[in-house]
């Protein structure tokens, strides 16, 4: 052990953990144990020196996916009209829900109120596609055409019954805030694969309908180090701000100021040995290598026409969600580890029908594309696409019954999502819902379930990428979820 | 047990357990209540009578789990709280008779510890049992089952798809899952062993036949499965998790074709939902198993710093495994690359050059790793010469190889066809035209994905009723 070692061991033992380790045994016994053990803060400090490396020296499986592209569709896209195909509730249209069906499920505050529940059946026609035969209905075209590279889960099924704490739920583990995002345990447990581009990028798009907001917090980093926080990339002139120099400031100038900063941070850090210095250094780098990375992967000057028509008219107006879909392509294929698309509108309490369909066109063939693209680089290899939202949408009206103004409400009982690429079984639809669509029949997929299945697909066990914080172990899944085998390639 | 006549004994474990049930829970109210008092016959005659018939129903019991049907973990703690009752309350009982006998005063500090624990052991066991009959959660849930206790299809039983038989590989597992445990030769519920093709078809049970060859509505099997959770006659019986809608779907598949035995799935045309359960039943493959049993040694830890320290990223594949996945970064310049890698050059499994501008001359060097399993290539100057000369030392164990956007034309067409361990191959924006790429026919092409544009309709926002 040199002698910066142990400086560091020393400066990182605070008194409680002296006091809690040398409890623990004889005194040699103990001497040892802060020798030789390693905290999670020791692991963390060593990992960022070597800014490349996540805190696991290797993954536990062979990994089947190198990346992640998941795109959210924040409001909970309505899966009786999309995928989840019930004939029984447009013959039993108007009529009241039963309550053997219903099982006293909460309702939100919105329906609260609400004296009956009618029956809505799907107003779009639903047909098979592919060799797979998976159902899909007239809302979505393109991605009906890529069926067989899909694989469904419609038996997903969370607690959460309304926005926030639902999204916090399938972000973070929990549905109360405060926990790291998925995108950031991934980081923190693989690492980078492109140190010249943040590990972890998040880009937002507007949809149809007074959106439900998503907030910072969703792709934050939780108690993990500050480096494995996502990155908003914006749309418009600057994706990431103040990340361009200032008229007039000379790039040389700029370098020295940095090295400058580097070397105090540097000394703080040998009296103080906190980790938030070295991350606070590793960001600094970060930025300065951002500021040739970003604009040259943001650009899609080099993009051909083919590209546009691939992904559809939309993708050529920044912060749409097909110029999204654009740019996560670009950015799978620099290596960035987490890509998240937000796309908003889709909460459809009222006016379905005229919201629902502009939703479905907006998303539709810029995901299609999206697949497309990956697959044909052969990037859809290595990278795993999840598409879904946080809860489902009920078979029953909310409001009003007439066509031009029904709804659905939150339904966290069953709910359809789907994957492609890195991992995930092509051409399968797991899991099946009762005929009224409201209970799942077999195969039920809980959120943490789905979380630990994503991780083992990264390679990653998901009960063994822990970070001990306020005296116990947290991990993604808190102390939760399966392994779904069955949907892994 | 072999003992089939033992065998309806078990059905008197229901009846029996109330009795110490009874016996014991009054004797230990009673015996806190009168604690004062000294040792009692009456006291005695209860508590006896209780152990024995706890005993008798730990035994018979046991006779009724062998019948089968019992799930598991729950079977497990019933029985060791039922063992734990039997057994603390024969030891009061001993102790309590011999005190009694012997004119001895009472042990007041044994009594309360000992009453709790019969007890305890009661109201669980008492509970657990009634979870046993009436399924999980009987006691809080609503009629609300858990989606926890919800069947699941289970992935890692499929066997060889190119030479399975339909009944004996694909619908045998499905019945042994979910029905054998009641219904086999050793205890044939309502007559009817499930466990072999004969009994199954054709003998079937006390209702009759309940396999229709070519009609999988008209058979008894299928009917009495979707049954509701309710009725009387529903198969499996006490809440017993009854088929996915995959098995279902095989199983209905494998009937409605003439429940044969002898028919293989190579030769059949299932349906789609069929193909789609069979295709989730197939357990997770993995990229690495063709290297499984080679051993090589692992890399050194000093030469691994090395290459990283010259810009290449080098990881470890899988904990605990010497293979290793290199992503030499795009736009990397340094003709030196594939030096630096030929220390590790047996290890590594992965290797992703894409986008780097490495010269043609260089790639020559590609003949040095053996054990790759993917390779990409794409973006790169990599050519038909290339390929030429790497033709003869391909690695063995390629399943990956991706070319896109390369300069490989249709001179390359024979030395791709001839690479048979190649399982996907990418060939998009070579100089090998899409339609040339269709026309070679061969399997391992990953041909990129053709998806129409179809123009929104706004006709779809016009109400429909």
């Amino acid at each position: 052990m040199s002698r910066e070692e142990l400086e560091n061991h020393l400066r990182n033992l605070d008194r409680r953990e002296f006091l809690f380790k040398s409890t623990l045994a004889l005194g040699s016994i103990a001497l040892s144990g802060m020798l030789w053990g390693k905290s999670d803060q020791q692991k963390v400090v060593e990992s960022l020196a070597n800014p490349d490396a996540g805190v696991l020296p290797a993954p536990h499986f062979a990994p089947k996916a190198k990346r992640v592209i998941y795109l959210f569709q924040s409001g909970a896209p309505s899966q009786l009209d999309l995928f989840d195909y019930k004939p029984l509730l447009q013959k039993m249209q108007g009529q009241e829900l039963p309550d053997s069906v219903r099982k006293g499920q909460r309702l939100t505050g919105m329906t609260a109120n609400q004296k009956s529940f009618p029956i809505m059946g799907t107003p779009y026609k639903f047909s098979q596609h592919g060799q797979s035969g998976a159902w899909i209905s007239e809302l979505l075209p393109h991605i009906a055409q890529i069926a067989d590279e899909l694989c469904f889960v419609k038996s997903l099924y969370t607690e959460a019954i309304n926005h926030d704490p639902a999204i916090t739920f399938f972000q973070t583990g929990s549905q109360q805030a405060g926990r790291p995002s998925f995108g950031s345990w991934v980081s923190y447990g693989l690492g980078t694969e492109n140190e010249n581009l943040p590990n972890f990028v998040v880009m937002l798009s507007k949809g149809r309908n007074g959106d439900q907001p998503v907030y910072s917090r969703l792709w934050g980093n939780g108690f993990l180090p500050s480096v494995h926080q996502g990155v908003q990339f914006r749309s418009g002139k600057d994706p990431v701000l103040y990340l361009s120099d200032g008229q007039g400031i000379d790039p040389g100038l700029k370098r020295e100021m940095l090295d400058e900063l580097q070397a105090m941070n540097k000394m703080a850090k040998g009296t103080y040995g906190d980790p938030e210095i070295e991350t606070r250094i590793a960001q600094y780098e970060m930025a300065y290598r951002m500021q040739t990375s970003v604009p040259e992967a943001m650009s899609l000057d080099d993009e051909p026409e083919s590209t546009f028509e691939l992904y559809g008219p939309e993708s050529r107006i920044p912060g749409t969600y097909a110029a999204n879909c654009i740019m996560a392509r670009r950015l799978a294929e620099r290596d960035v580890r987490f890509v998240q698309l937000y796309h908003m509108g889709w909460d459809s309490h009222d006016r379905l029908t005229s919201q629902l369909p502009k939703q479905c066109k907006d998303v539709d063939q810029p995901t299609a594309a999206l697949i497309t693209d990956l697959k044909r680089r052969g990037l859809l290899e290595d990278t795993l696409v999840i598409w879904g939202g946080e809860f489902g949408r009920t078979n029953y009206v909310q409001g009003d019954t007439s066509y031009e103004r029904f709804g659905r409400d939150h339904h966290p009982r069953a709910f359809t999502a789907f994957m492609a690429g890195g991992g995930a079984k092509p051409g399968i639809s797991y899991g099946t819902t009762d005929e009224f669509g409201y209970n799942i029949a077999d195969n039920g997929v809980h959120v943490h379930d789905f979380q630990a299945t994503l991780m083992r697909m990264l390679g990653i066990d998901h009960e063994k990428l822990t970070y001990k914080f306020q005296g116990r172990r947290y991990r993604l899944t808190d102390v939760h979820g399966h392994v779904v085998n069955a949907l892994i390639a | 047990m072999q003992l089939t006549f033992l065998a309806g004994l078990g059905k008197l474990h229901p009846l029996v357990v109330h009795f110490p049930i009874a016996l014991l829970m009054v004797f230990a109210i009673w015996d806190t209540v009168e604690r004062k008092k000294p040792y009692s016959w009456y006291g005695l005659v209860m508590l006896a009578t209780g152990a024995v018939s706890a005993i008798a129903s730990v035994l018979f019991g046991f006779i009724l789990e062998d019948g089968g049907g019992y799930e598991h973990e729950l079977i497990e703690d019933h029985e060791h709280f039922g063992m734990a009752l039997a057994v603390s309350a024969t030891l009061f009982c001993l102790i309590y008779a011999y005190r009694l006998f012997k004119k001895l005063p009472k042990l007041l500090y044994i009594h309360l510890p000992l009453n709790l624990m019969m007890v305890t052991c009661l109201t669980m066991a008492g509970h657990y049992g009634g979870e046993l009959t009436r399924g999980r959660g009987y006691l809080s849930a609503s009629d609300f089952k858990p989606v926890a206790a919800l069947p699941t299809d289970s992935s890692t039983e499929l066997p060889d798809l190119k030479t399975a038989l339909v009944y004996h590989d694909l619908v045998q597992p499905i019945l042994k899952k979910r029905c054998v445990s009641c219904h086999n030769p050793v205890n044939a519920k309502g007559g009817l062993d499930m466990s072999s093709y004969e009994a199954l078809v054709k003998r079937g049970g006390k209702d009759g036949l309940v396999v229709a060859a070519g009609s999988a509505d008209g058979s008894m099997i299928i009917q009495r499965a979707l049954l509701p959770d309710t009725h009387r006659l529903r198969m499996p019986t006490g809440g017993a998790q009854t088929f996915t809608s995959n098995e279902l779907a095989l199983v209905r598949w494998w009937i409605n074709s003439g429940a044969s035995d002898t028919a293989k799935l190579a030769n059949a045309t299932p349906p789609a939902e069929v193909k789609a359960a069979l295709q989730a039943m197939i357990p997770p493959t993995d990229l690495l198993s063709p290297l499984r049993a080679l051993k090589v040694p692992v890399a050194d830890a000093t030469t691994l710093a090395a290459i990283r320290k010259v810009g290449i990223q080098v990881r470890v594949l899988q904990a605990n495994e010497a293979w290793l996945d290199v992503r030499v970064p795009a736009g990397y310049t340094n003709q030196q690359v594939f030096e630096y890698l030929k220390p590790i050059a047996v290890q590594i499994a992965v290797l992703n050059l894409s986008g780097t501008k490495i010269n043609q001359v260089q790639f020559g060097q590609l003949k040095n790793f053996p054990n790759l399993v993917s390779l990409n290539l794409s973006k790169t100057s990599f050519g038909d010469s290339d390929l030429k000369h790497l033709e003869s030392n391909m690695p063995k164990h390629l399943q990956v190889l991706n070319l896109s956007q390369t300069s490989v034309g249709t001179a390359s067409v024979p030395v791709l066809t001839n690479l048979k361990q190649i399982q996907r191959l990418y060939l998009w924006q070579t100089a090998i035209p899409d339609s040339e790429q269709v026309k070679l026919g061969l399997p391992q092409i990953v041909l990129a994905p053709q998806v129409k544009y179809i123009p929104f309709d706004s006709a779809i926002l016009k109400p429909r009723f």
